[in-house]
Parts: structure tokens; C-alpha cells; sequence
């Protein structure tokens, strides 16, 4: 007898479609807290390089630079604690560490990266720069966990979106963290160091083509996979399409390529190009928190990434 | 009256002496559910649980809708319809009236990734080999919710803290089975040792086959589908006749902390090649 249950289109079959997953309850302040967090972390990054390659008149530029991580990592902290769903318990985070979970490694390496950055920041500013640079040195390589950890916390959720692709989120995340601080210290440089614009301009660029190719092959994985639904829909395509790839790379991309050529408008174009970055960088962080809540509501896609996992 | 607690009166009701060190978990055969929910009120009432919601889903007998905060045992009604849309009721096999029945609850993984994913230690493995949130430490960060493969752990926006099935604790720890399965009438549920379980639901397969119900099969049994992509088995298991996903369960669901290893490498490996690209930009000035 040829029989089906109620809810069999497509080939797969699902409950009353109903999804078969829960979403998680993250939003913009989680999305907020990824780009301040990547950003504060790839502009410690940055400054500290040129701090220890010792760059013509960069002392100001990586005071500047060291305050705005510590300020990040500050805010980032904030944001955390504003999103538990018991406030006042914040400090549970710290009653073990579980290397299975990147939230525990993420709580430490934003406990890490925020004393460092506090230090270093301290240190420079009351006339130590030995110590501050040494305290730098550390700030940048828990920034490069800062960098990458929310990635992989997204990825280790059963969500398809997140978890179809760990590897190519990592560099996302990462490529787009650097390239949001580099950006940033090429805002800091146009005020305090001008011989710098080019040399964070071009590092932003690279970061920039590095997440480009990253996203493009996200996308072939995801749609090869069935799940990349939620980024090519009406709520979330246009977004991601227009506002994340066209306006958040490409565009600042050809804006750094042109800056290297044309001496007269130089400045103007590596201000454009940074704002795209950091607008970009921050779209990207939310399109792909909020489209992920949305693919966990699909149980096709589900069934499909569970099926492939194994 | 009862002069007090029967000791061990899981020994009474399911057979088996609960003591700590041992696997505990449920079988739930679907052939057996009548859909009576008898399991699902047995939980609210014993775990003090609010109602969910009050309104009708619309699509069938189930109007509990799903596993959440407040449901931690969820029955399914799955109705058999015939492919080419005729009226099935006439022509169809009467064997379980055309419905499929499956009482849902947590699985208690041997790998649990909701635990594997909790920073706080909230979540732990308890004497029983089973998984359950400790009230008292849970600070809501909501990282479970999203992390469980089966869509289970659910946060309660009321109180700010998870909450998932905790396979009666409080139950196994007094000796007492937990009262989902103890309320059973059909039997559907059964709890007890794993090891035990899992022998009669070897058992009970194999009868169906022979009976003429070839397409039984057990989920989440070890090396079968659900126990799938390192999650090892799970502790509640199923007897079912369709495919996982008529009874929303994934076929190969994943550890998703197997992920995180490889995404980290990644994600340090472009952040150190881009500051070492930092340095190159930076001399070159």
C-alpha cells in the first residue's frame, strides 16, 4: 500500500513542519558584542605590530589604538553580561573551564585579553613602554582567540547555517575581526600617523579579500548542502547580498586598491573604505546570527545537514 | 495508608534497584503509545511544571506542539494518509488505527552536547549516567538551547534559566521510578538499565519482525541511527516504524564539540598569517 505521513513534500519528510531544532535567543546584542570583540582584539593586533616594528610616529596612534581595544573589551564584557537571562549570576562563567565549549574558552580569553589590554593601556600612558609593549604582546595573542572563539561557538550549535561550514566561519570571523581593526587604525593613523593610512589600508584589503573568498566558498558548501535558504530569502538575502558582500567587501576592497594609486583623494577614500568595513563587519556579525536563528527554524535544512554530518 | 516510602518501590513498579554508578535510561516503544499523554501530565504534576499554552496547534491531536522549557515529555500524533490524497480510512491497514504515536523527551546523550556546551558546569552527569541543569548555578547565558541536536533544552524566559527533562533525579535518588513511565499504562515507556533495556528492545524488535512489522527499529540504540556522529548512545531510545524525521528526529544528528577544534585552528591560523602580513605592510612603510 502506497502510504505517506501527513507531511511528506519535498522528499523529506517533517513533523506538521514544525522545526526540529530550537533557535538560540541571540540577537544584536550578541551580534554587537562578536564585531566589538573581533574588532578591539584586530586592532590590538595591529598597533602592537607597529609598535614592535616601531612605525615613524606611531607612539600616539598606539596609545589611541590600545585605549579603543581596552575600551572594546570593556563594552564587550557589558554586552556579555546584558544578554544572560540571569544577570546577577555573571560570574558562574568563571566556576570552571570546559574546553568543549568555546563560550568557556571565549569567557577566559575575554578575561585574558581585558586584563592585558588594561595593563598595556596603563602602562603606556603612566610612562612604562617596555612593560606596555610586553602587556601589548600578550593583549594581541589572546586577541587572536577573540578573533576566532564566536565562530566556533556558533559552529559547535546544531544550527545549520553555523555548523555547516566551522572552518570557513573561523576565517570569516577572523579575516573580518582584522580587517575591522585595521580599518580602525586606519581611521587612528589619518589623525596621528599619516605615514601608516596605506600600510593598515593594505592590511585591511587583504583581511577584506581573504573573507571574500571565504564567504564565496560558504556559500558553494551551503548551498551544495541545501541549507543556505535563510541568506538567498526576502529577510535576510538583500542584506546579506547587497549590504555584507557588496557594500562590506567589495566595495571598500576597490576603495583600499584605489587609494594606493591616486595621491589626491587618497584620505577621502580610505575614510569611505574604513566606515564600509566597520558597517560591513558589524551587518555581517547580525545577518548571520539572525538568518542562523531563522535556518534553525527549518527542518528541512536540519534533516538535511544531519543527514551529510556523518 | 502507608506507613511511609516503600524502599526501592522501583523494584515493585519497573524491576529494577536504582543505586548510583549504574546507566539508567528510558526505551520507549512507539508501537505501544495509545496517545494518552498520560506521560506527559505524570511530568507536569510531579515536577510542579506550568502549562505551556493554551490555544490548538491546528494540525492534529498534539496540541502540546513540542518539547520545551515546561514539557519535558512531548507525544506526537503522526497520521498515515495515502500518498495520492484518497481516503485512506477505508483501504488502509487498520494496524495502529493509521496513527503514529511517539512520546518525546530528552535523550540524555552519552556525549551530551547541551553539557559538553555549558560554561558554568550547570549542566552535569549525575550517579545515574543521566544529564540534568542545576537550578542554582544556570545564569542563562542560553548557549544549551542552541547546541542540542535534538531541540530539546529550552531556556524559560520567566526565571532565566534552562530547563530540559531531568529524568526524575530527585525520583532515582528516593528509589522511585520516574513517573513519566511509571504512569504508562501501555507500557510504551519503559525505564530501567540501560544494559537491560536495550537487551528488551532487541527482543521486542525481533518479535515485531516476526509478527510482520518489518520496518521496526530502534533509535538511538549503540551503533544504530541517531547514536550517530560521536554523541555515543542515547540514554532515552525509541522503537519506531518510519523513517526518524516523520517523528522530527535528525537521522545522523552530530557532536557539535567536534567542531569546535578544527574551526578554532582555522580561525588562529588567518588571524597569525594576517598579523604576520601586519608586520610585512608595516616595515615596508
Amino acid at each position: 500500500m502506497d502510504t505517506t505521513t501527513v507531511s511528506s513534500r519535498d522528499g523529506i519528510p517533517t513533523y506538521h513542519e514544525r522545526p526540529a531544532i530550537k533557535s538560540s535567543l541571540y540577537g544584536w546584542t550578541v551580534a554587537l558584542y562578536i564585531f566589538v570583540g573581533g574588532l578591539a582584539a584586530g586592532l590590538q593586533i595591529v598597533v602592537t605590530a607597529a609598535e614592535l616594528v616601531a612605525a615613524p610616529d606611531s607612539a600616539t596612534a598606539v596609545l589611541i589604538g590600545r585605549g579603543i581595544a581596552l575600551a572594546g573589551a570593556v563594552l564587550g564584557g557589558v554586552l556579555l553580561i546584558l544578554d544572560l537571562h540571569t544577570k546577577q549570576r555573571f560570574y558562574n562563567m568563571l566556576r570552571i573551564f570546559r574546553p568543549t565549549s568555546p563560550m568557556s574558552i571565549g569567557t577566559y580569553a575575554l578575561m585574558g585579553f581585558g586584563f592585558w589590554s588594561l595593563v598595556a593601556f596603563c602602562t603606556q600612558l603612566f610612562g612604562l613602554p617596555l612593560v606596555g609593549l610586553i602587556c601589548g604582546c600578550l593583549a594581541a595573542a589572546t586577541g587572536w582567540w577573540m578573533t576566532t572563539y564566536t565562530a566556533a561557538l556558533l559552529s559547535a550549535t546544531a544550527t545549520p547555517l553555523w555548523a555547516v561550514a566551522p572552518k570557513l566561519l573561523a576565517v570569516r570571523f577572523a579575516a573580518s575581526a582584522m580587517s575591522t581593526g585595521a580599518a580602525t587604525a586606519t581611521l587612528i593613523a589619518l589623525g596621528a600617523a599619516p605615514a601608516l593610512v596605506l600600510a593598515f589600508g593594505d592590511l585591511a584589503a587583504l583581511a577584506l579579500l581573504i573573507e571574500l573568498i571565504a564567504s564565496i566558498g560558504a556559500t558553494v558548501i551551503r548551498r551544495r548542502r541545501g541549507v543556505n535558504g535563510p541568506l538567498q530569502d526576502a529577510t535576510w538575502g538583500p542584506a546579506y547580498i547587497v549590504g555584507v558582500l557588496m557594500f562590506g567587501l567589495c566595495a571598500p576592497l576597490v576603495l583600499y586598491a584605489l587609494a594606493n594609486f591616486y595621491a589626491g583623494p587618497a584620505q577621502a577614500m580610505a575614510i569611505a573604505a574604513s566606515v564600509c568595513v566597520l558597517a560591513g563587519g558589524l551587518l555581517m556579525r547580525g545577518v548571520i546570527l539572525l538568518a542562523g536563528n531563522d535556518s534553525a527554524k527549518r527542518p528541512r535544512d536540519y534533516f538535511r545537514f544531519a543527514a551529510g554530518a556523518t | 495508608m502507608l506507613p511511609g516510602m516503600i524502599p526501592n518501590e522501583a523494584e515493585l513498579t519497573a524491576g529494577v534497584k536504582i543505586e548510583a554508578g549504574r546507566q539508567y535510561g528510558f526505551f520507549t516503544d512507539t508501537t505501544l503509545c495509545i496517545g494518552c499523554k498520560a506521560c506527559e501530565v505524570a511530568c507536569k504534576e510531579w515536577n510542579s511544571l506550568p502549562a505551556d499554552h493554551l490555544t490548538l496547534t491546528g494540525m492534529s491531536y498534539d496540541n502540546t506542539g513540542a518539547l520545551s522549557s515546561n514539557t519535558w515529555r512531548h507525544v506526537a500524533f503522526i497520521e498515515k494518509v495515502r500518498s495520492d490524497g484518497a481516503d485512506g480510512a477505508m483501504v488502509l491497514p487498520p494496524f495502529q488505527s493509521h496513527w503514529k504515536m511517539m512520546s518525546d523527551v530528552c535523550k540524555h546523550c552519552d556525549n551530551a552536547p547541551c553539557q559538553e556546551a555549558c560554561p558554568t558546569g550547570a549542566l552535569f552527569r549525575t550517579e545515574f549516567d543521566t544529564v540534568v541543569v542545576q537550578q542554582d548555578i544556570c545564569n542563562g547565558c542560553g548557549y544549551c538551547v542552541p547546541a542540542c541536536p535534538f531541540g530539546v533544552i529550552d531556556l524559560n524566559e520567566l526565571d532565566g534559566k534552562a530547563h530540559k527533562c531531568t529524568l526524575c533525579y530527585d525520583r532515582l535518588k528516593s528509589g522511585l521510578e520516574p513517573a513519566c513511565a511509571k504512569s504508562c499504562p501501555t507500557d510504551s515507556i519503559q525505564f530501567g538499565e540501560l544494559s537491560d533495556l536495550h537487551r528488551r528492545a532487541r527482543a521486542r524488535v525481533q518479535s515485531l519482525h516476526e509478527q510482520g512489522a518489518g520496518d521496526a527499529y530502534l533509535y538511538g540504540a549503540p551503533g544504530g541511527p541517531g547514536a550517530t556522529g560521536n554523541l555515543g548512545h542515547l540514554h532515552a531510545f525509541f522503537l519506531l516504524t518510519e523513517q526518524p524525521e516523520v517523528y522530527n528526529l535528525p537521522s545522523a544528528p552530530s557532536r557539535g564539540a567536534d567542531r569546535v577544534l578544527p574551526s578554532l585552528l582555522a580561525g588562529l591560523a588567518t588571524a597569525v598569517l594576517l598579523t604576520g602580513a601586519a608586520f610585512g605592510f608595516l616595515l615596508a612603510v
